[in-house]
C-alpha cells in the first residue's frame, strides 16, 4: 500500500469538541495580552481616582474599550505569529537565493517606503505640532502644513533607504555598530549646528520624533521577520543566523536625517512661512489665539447682556456661581441669615483644558463611525503591505506559499485584531489617558481639570507638582510600553532567535524602564523649559559609548528596541500628556521631543543590562580558552562511569 | 551511494559555547570534510527569586552541532572535538556519539564520508561509555520545573533548544492554529546507570503521564564526554550541586549513596497511562526514534509522509550547514537551511518510512536527505486508551503529539 495515494485523513469534529480545543488556546492568548495591559490600565485608574482624586468620566465606555484592546491585541499578535511574520520570513529566505542583489535592494526600498505610507504616523506628528504658531516657529509650521506631503515623502525615502542598507548589511557582514555609530554622530553634529540657528532649531524636535514614530506595529514585525529570513540563507561568518536585527534601528535613524535635510533645504531656499520665497505669515489674530490658551486666570467675564437679562427677568443665567462676603450672620429659627452681604456673581470657568484639542478624543462621534474608522485604518495598514509582499513572492521570487500555511488566517486575524484594537484604543485608552494627561497639569498649574470644577488651585506646590508630573510620566511610559504589540513581537523574536537564552520579560522590562526614563526626561524638558538638544546629546553619547563596549548581539537588540517603543498605545497617551503639559506652560511651543527621548532610553537600558549580565556571567560561564592542563584527571569523574 | 547505506555510522553531537564552536569547526570538522549541521541552544539557569520572574537571567548561549561519521572513526572524532574544545574543563560542554541503525541516504545527499582516520590531537581523555541521552519535549512553562527535577536527581542542567511540532492538531483544519508553535527540548546526558533515575524524577515532576504535558524518551549513547554545568544558582553557592555530587561520588567511589533519595514510581502512575521500566514490560511494541535531515523546503513533504505512515507526532527544528568555506569568508555565502526532523514511533511505522526512502517513493522534491534510527530505551507520555470514555481527555491529548 502506498501511503501517499490514500486520501489525507482529516479529522472532522463536532462543535463541542471544537470549542473544547479552542477554549484553552483563546484563554492562553487572552491572558498573555492581559498580562501586558493590566499595568497601564490599573495605573491610570489608580492615578486618576486615588492620587488626583478626580472622578472618572465615561467609565463604562472606557471599560469596554480596555476589553476591546485586549481582544484586539490577542488577534493581532496571533495574526503576526501566524501570518505576517511567516510571510516576511518566507520572502526574506527565498529572495536572496532566486534574485540578484539589485532586485533585493529595489524590493527593500519599496517595502520601507510603502510601510511608511501605510502607517499614518504623520497624523501623530501633526497632533504634536497642533499648537505650533507660525510666528514662533515658522519653518516648523511650514513643514507641518504646506510641506507635509514632502515631509511624508522624506520620511518614506529615509525608511526605504534604511531597509535597503539594513538588508545589504547582512550580505556584507557589517556589524551594526559600524553603521549606527557614524549615523548617530552625523545626526548629533547636524543637530548641534541646527541648534545654534534660531529658525532651524525648531525642526529638531520634529525630526527626532519622526525617527521614533515611523516604525509601527505592522512594519516592525514584518521587517524583523524579513531580516531573519535573509539571515537564514545568507550566512556571514561562523554561527550565522545570529542576527537578523538592525533594520529597525536604521529605519529609525534615517528619517531623522531626511527630515533634517528637508528642513535645511527649505531654510536655505527661504521657502518657509514669512521668508523671502515662502507664504506670508498668517494674520496676528492667530498669535493672539495661541496666547489666549495659556491664560492662567480662570474667571470669565460676565457681560452687559447678562446684567440686563437679570434685571429684566430676575433670574441668573445657569452657568454662574454666587459668592458672598461680609454682612452680619445671625441664627434665626435654625437658619443662618446674613444681612447686608456683598454678593458677587461670576461666570463659571469654561474649562480651559478643552482648548487642548485631543486628536483621538472622539467621544461624541457616532459609534458606527468609530468602528468604520478603526477598520479602515487597519485595512490601510495591513492590506497593501501584505498584497505587495504576496505579489513579490508570486511574481518576483516566483515561489508559492508553503502548503498548509496559516498565512491567510494570520492576515485575517491581524486585520481583525488591528481594527478591534484601534477601536479599543479610541474608546478606552485614549479617553482614559487623555483625561489623565489633561489633568496632570492640575498638579502644578492653576487650571480646572475636566470633571474637577470644585478644585480651586493646584494640588501640589508648583515644584512638587512638577515632580509628580515627571513621576507620573515615568510610569505611564513604562506601562504603555509593556503593552506595545511591536515590542511584544520583538521580544518573541529575540527569544526564538536566541533559543530562549534572552527571555522576553527581560527585554520588555528593560525597554519599558528605558522608555519610562525617556518620557520622564521629556516632561522635565517641557516643564522646566530646557532645550531638547541638551537632552539628546548626552543620552546618545552615553548610548554610543555603551555600544562601543557592548557585545554585538546586545547592540542589535538594544538599537532595535529603540524603534519599537513608540506605537499605538504609547503615542496617544504620551501625546495627550505632553500636550496637556505644554498648553499650560507659556514658554512651550510644541510637544515634540518626548518621543525622541523615549527612543534613546531603551538603548541605554538594554545595553546596560547586557553589559551587567555579561560581566557577571563571564567568570562562571566562559572559562578562559586555555590549553588543557595536564592534570585534568579529577574532572573526568564527572562522566560517572 | 548504496554502499553508504550498508555502512555503520554514528551521529556525533556536540554542545559547545560559541567561541569554542568556531575553533572546533576550523580544527576538526573542516579538515575531515564533515558536513555539520548547527543550531542554537541554551544552558539552564534556574530562577532564584521571585524578582527573576520579571527580570529573568540570561541563560548561557550554546551552539549544538551534529555530523554523521563512519562508526570506525567516531571515537577518535569525539576525542578530537573534546580535546579541541577543552571539554574536560568544568562547565564547558559535551560531545557524544550515538550509533545510527539503518542509515538511509537519498541520491543527492551531499554527505562526505571521511575515510582517513581522525588524528587524535589531545592526550586522549578517557571517554565515558554507556551513557544515556534523555530528550524531553515540553511547553516552555514546564522547562524550569523539569530542569530543577533533573538537577536534583544528579544530572546536569538540561541543554534546551526549540522545536516545532506536527501531529494530530495539523489534521484539524483551521483549528491547527491552536497548536503551540515552539516547544522546548530538554537534553540531558548522563551515565546509563543513573539515566533511569533521572528519567523517573523528571517524569514525576513534569506529570508527563497527564494529557497534553509532553513527551520524553531515552536513547543509548555509545561514548562521549560531558561537562555541562548544573546551576541551581550562580552566585549564592560556592560550588554547584553537581560539583558537590561529583566530589562525593569521587570520595566514596560509587554512586549508590544517591539511590536513597529516589522516589519509587509505582502502579499508581502506570494506571493513569504512564508506562515506565522497559525491563519488565515485554508486550510493549518496541519504539524507534527516527532522525532525518531534510532541506528546509522539503520538510513539509517529509513530515506529511511520516504522519501518513502512522507516526503520532513529529518535531523538527532548523539548522545551518557549516562548512570550512563559511568559516573563513568575510563576505557572505548563500546557503539553504536544513530541517532536523525527529519522530518516535513504532518499529513498523519507522520501517515503512525507511522502506519508502530505500525503494521510493519518498515524496520529497530532492534526493538530498539522510535518515537513521535509534532504539528508544524508555519513553513516557500520555497514552489515550479507549476504555476512558472521557472525550475531554481525547481533545487535550491532541496537544501531546502536536
Amino acid at each position: 500500500m502506498n501511503p501517499t495515494t490514500q486520501p489525507k485523513t482529516k479529522m472532522s469534529i463536532g462543535w463541542a469538541d471544537t470549542s473544547r480545543i479552542l477554549w484553552p488556546y483563546v484563554k492562553r492568548s487572552f491572558l498573555a495580552q492581559l498580562q501586558g495591559i493590566w499595568f497601564i490600565v490599573a495605573y491610570l485608574l489608580f492615578f486618576q481616582v486615588l492620587v488626583l482624586k478626580l472622578p472618572l468620566v465615561f467609565a463604562g465606555m472606557i471599560a469596554v474599550g480596555v476589553v476591546l484592546v485586549a481582544v484586539g491585541l490577542m488577534f493581532f499578535m496571533e495574526g503576526l505569529r501566524l501570518g505576517l511574520m511567516p510571510l516576511g520570513e518566507t520572502i526574506g529566505g527565498t529572495l536572496p537565493t532566486r534574485r540578484t542583489l539589485g532586485t533585493i535592494c529595489v524590493f527593500a526600498l519599496l517595502l520601507g517606503a510603502g510601510a511608511t505610507f501605510a502607517e499614518p504616523a504623520i497624523a501623530v506628528l501633526k497632533a504634536a505640532g497642533s499648537s505650533v504658531s507660525a510666528a514662533d516657529a515658522p519653518l516648523l509650521f511650514s513643514l507641518l502644513n504646506e510641506f507635509s506631503g514632502q515631509l511624508v515623502l522624506a520620511v518614506g525615502v529615509g525608511v526605504g533607504l534604511a531597509v535597503m542598507l539594513g538588508v545589504l548589511r547582512f550580505f556584507f557582514a557589517i556589524p551594526l555598530k559600524y553603521l549606527a555609530i557614524p549615523s548617530v554622530l552625523l545626526l548629533l553634529t547636524m543637530s548641534y549646528f541646527y541648534n545654534a540657528n534660531p529658525i532651524l532649531k525648531d525642526v529638531l524636535g520634529l525630526a527626532w520624533d519622526c525617527g521614533a514614530v515611523t516604525t509601527g506595529p505592522v512594519t516592525v514585525p514584518l521587517v524583523l521577520a524579513l531580516g531573519i529570513g535573509v539571515c537564514r540563507v545568507v550566512q556571514s561568518g561562523v554561527g550565522g543566523g545570529n542576527s537578523g536585527f538592525g533594520i529597525v534601528t536604521l529605519a529609525s535613524l534615517f528619517p531623522v536625517l531626511a527630515v533634517l535635510l528637508l528642513g535645511g533645504y527649505h531654510y536655505s531656499s527661504d521657502t518657509y512661512r514669512g521668508a523671502a520665497n515662502g507664504l506670508p505669515l498668517p494674520a496676528v489674530a492667530a498669535v493672539e489665539d495661541v496666547q489666549a490658551q495659556t491664560v492662567t486666570e480662570y474667571r470669565e467675564w460676565m457681560h452687559r447682556e447678562d446684567l440686563e437679562s437679570y434685571v429684566a427677568t430676575g433670574t441668573l443665567p445657569g452657568d454662574v456661581r454666587v459668592e458672598f462676603s461680609g454682612g452680619e450672620p445671625v441664627l434665626e429659627q435654625g437658619v443662618i441669615v446674613i444681612s447686608d452681604p456683598q454678593v458677587r456673581v461670576y461666570r463659571e470657568q469654561t474649562r480651559r483644558i478643552d482648548l487642548i484639542e485631543q486628536p483621538h478624543w472622539e467621544g461624541d462621534k457616532a459609534f458606527a463611525t468609530q468602528v468604520k474608522d478603526a477598520f479602515v485604518d487597519a485595512v490601510r495598514a495591513i492590506v497593501p503591505l501584505c498584497l505587495f509582499l504576496y505579489l513579490v513572492l508570486r511574481f518576483v521570487v516566483r515561489d508559492s506559499l508553503p502548503k498548509n500555511n496559516d498565512i491567510g488566517i494570520g492576515v485575517v486575524f491581524a486585520l481583525i485584531g488591528m481594527a478591534v484594537f484601534g477601536l479599543g484604543i479610541t474608546l478606552g485608552l485614549t479617553p482614559l489617558g487623555g483625561q489623565l494627561g489633561a489633568n496632570i497639569p492640575a498638579t502644578f498649574a492653576s487650571v480646572v481639570p475636566r470633571g474637577g470644577e470644585w478644585l480651586t488651585g493646584p494640588l501640589f506646590s508648583e515644584f512638587g507638582g512638577k515632580i509628580v508630573a515627571v513621576l507620573f510620566a515615568f510610569f505611564l511610559g513604562y506601562g504603555a510600553t509593556l503593552a506595545e504589540p511591536a515590542l511584544n513581537a520583538l521580544g518573541d523574536t529575540v527569544e526564538r532567535v536566541t533559543a530562549g537564552a534572552f527571555r522576553k520579560p527581560l527585554l520588555m522590562q528593560s525597554v519599558a524602564a528605558g522608555v519610562g526614563v525617556g518620557i520622564a526626561a521629556g516632561i522635565v524638558k517641557m516643564v522646566f523649559g530646557l532645550p531638547l538638544y541638551g537632552f539628546l546629546l548626552p543620552a546618545y553619547m552615553l548610548a554610543l559609548v555603551l555600544t562601543c563596549i557592548a557585545p554585538n548581539a546586545y547592540v542589535n537588540f538594544a538599537w532595535d528596541s529603540a524603534g519599537v517603543t513608540t506605537g499605538p498605545i504609547t503615542v496617544p497617551l504620551v501625546m495627550a500628556m505632553g500636550l496637556g503639559v505644554g498648553a499650560n506652560i507659556p514658554s512651550v511651543t510644541d510637544g515634540f521631543g518626548i518621543l525622541a527621548l523615549a527612543s534613546v532610553g531603551p538603548i541605554v537600558t538594554v545595553l546596560t543590562v547586557g553589559l551587567v549580565t555579561q560581566s557577571r556571567d563571564r567568570a562562571v560561564d566562559d572559562a578562559p580558552d586555555q590549553e588543557p592542563a595536564a592534570s585534568a584527571a579529577g574532572v573526568q569523574e564527572t562522566a560517572g562511569a | 551511494m548504496s554502499d553508504i547505506n550498508q555502512m555503520d555510522a554514528s551521529a556525533v553531537t556536540a554542545i559547545l559555547p560559541a567561541h569554542r564552536y568556531q575553533k572546533v569547526i576550523k580544527e576538526v570538522v573542516a579538515p575531515l570534510g564533515l558536513q555539520a549541521l548547527s543550531w542554537r541552544a541554551r544552558g539552564t539557569l534556574l530562577k532564584d527569586s521571585w524578582l527573576e520572574r520579571f527580570l529573568p537571567p540570561i541563560s548561557p548561549g550554546k551552539i549544538m552541532f551534529r555530523a554523521l561519521v563512519p562508526e570506525a572513526i567516531s571515537r577518535s572524532v569525539v576525542q578530537d572535538i573534546a580535546a579541541t574544545a577543552c571539554l574536560h574543563q568544568q562547565a564547558t560542554g559535551a560531545v557524544f556519539a550515538e550509533r545510527c541503525h539503518g542509515l538511509v541516504v537519498g541520491d543527492e545527499a551531499s554527505i562526505t564520508w571521511p575515510t582517513l582516520a581522525a588524528n587524535v590531537a589531545g592526550d586522549g581523555h578517557a571517554l565515558s561509555s554507556d551513557l544515556g541521552l534523555i530528550c524531553c519535549i515540553v511547553d516552555k512553562e514546564q522547562t524550569d520545573r523539569l530542569s530543577r527535577a533533573a538537577i536534583m536527581a544528579g544530572a546536569h542542567g538540561p541543554v534546551v533548544h526549540l522545536v516545532e511540532g506536527r501531529g494530530l492538531r495539523d489534521r484539524l483544519g483551521w483549528l491547527r492554529i491552536t497548536k503551540m508553535h515552539d516547544k522546548d527540548v530538554l537534553l540531558i546526558l548522563c551515565a546509563k546507570s543513573e539515566a533511569e533515575a533521572v528519567f523517573h524524577e523528571m517524569a514525576v515532576a513534569g506529570e508527563l503521564s497527564k494529557p497534553g504535558r509532553g513527551f520524553m524518551y531515552r536513547l543509548d549513547v555509545e561514548e562521549g564526554i560531558f561537562n555541562l554545568p548544573s546551576r541551581v544558582s550562580s552566585r549564592h553557592y560556592a560550588a554547584n550541586v553537581q560539583q558537590i555530587i561529583n566530589a562525593i561520588d569521587h570520595l566514596s567511589g560509587h554512586t549508590h549513596w544517591r539511590d536513597g533519595g529516589l522516589r519509587a514510581v509505582g502502579a499508581g502512575v502506570q494506571s493513569s497511562g504512564l508506562k515506565l521500566g522497559s525491563s519488565n514490560d515485554t508486550d510493549r511494541p518496541q519504539l524507534l526514534c527516527l532522525s532525518a535531515i531534510v532541506p528546509r523546503d522539503d520538510h513539509d513533504n517529509f513530515i506529511e509522509f511520516a504522519l501518513d505512515c502512522g507516526a503520532k507526532g513529529v518535531n523538527f527544528g532548523f539548522a545551518h550547514r557549516d562548512s570550512a568555506m563559511v568559516s573563513d569568508a568575510s563576505v557572505s555565502v548563500i546557503q539553504q537551511d536544513y530541517a532536523l526532523i525527529q519522530c518516535v514511533a513504532n518499529r513498523d511505522v519507522i520501517q515503512k518510512i525507511r522502506t519508502a526512502g530505500k525503494n521510493g517513493p519518498l515524496p520529497t522534491d530532492s534526493g538530498d536527505w539522510i535518515m537513521y534510527a535509534n532504539d528508544v530505551i524508555d519513553h513516557v507520555t500520555y497514552v489515550y486508551r479507549s476504555d476512558q470514555k472521557d472525550n475531554r481527555t481525547r481533545a487535550r491529548g491532541a496537544r501531546q503529539t502536536a
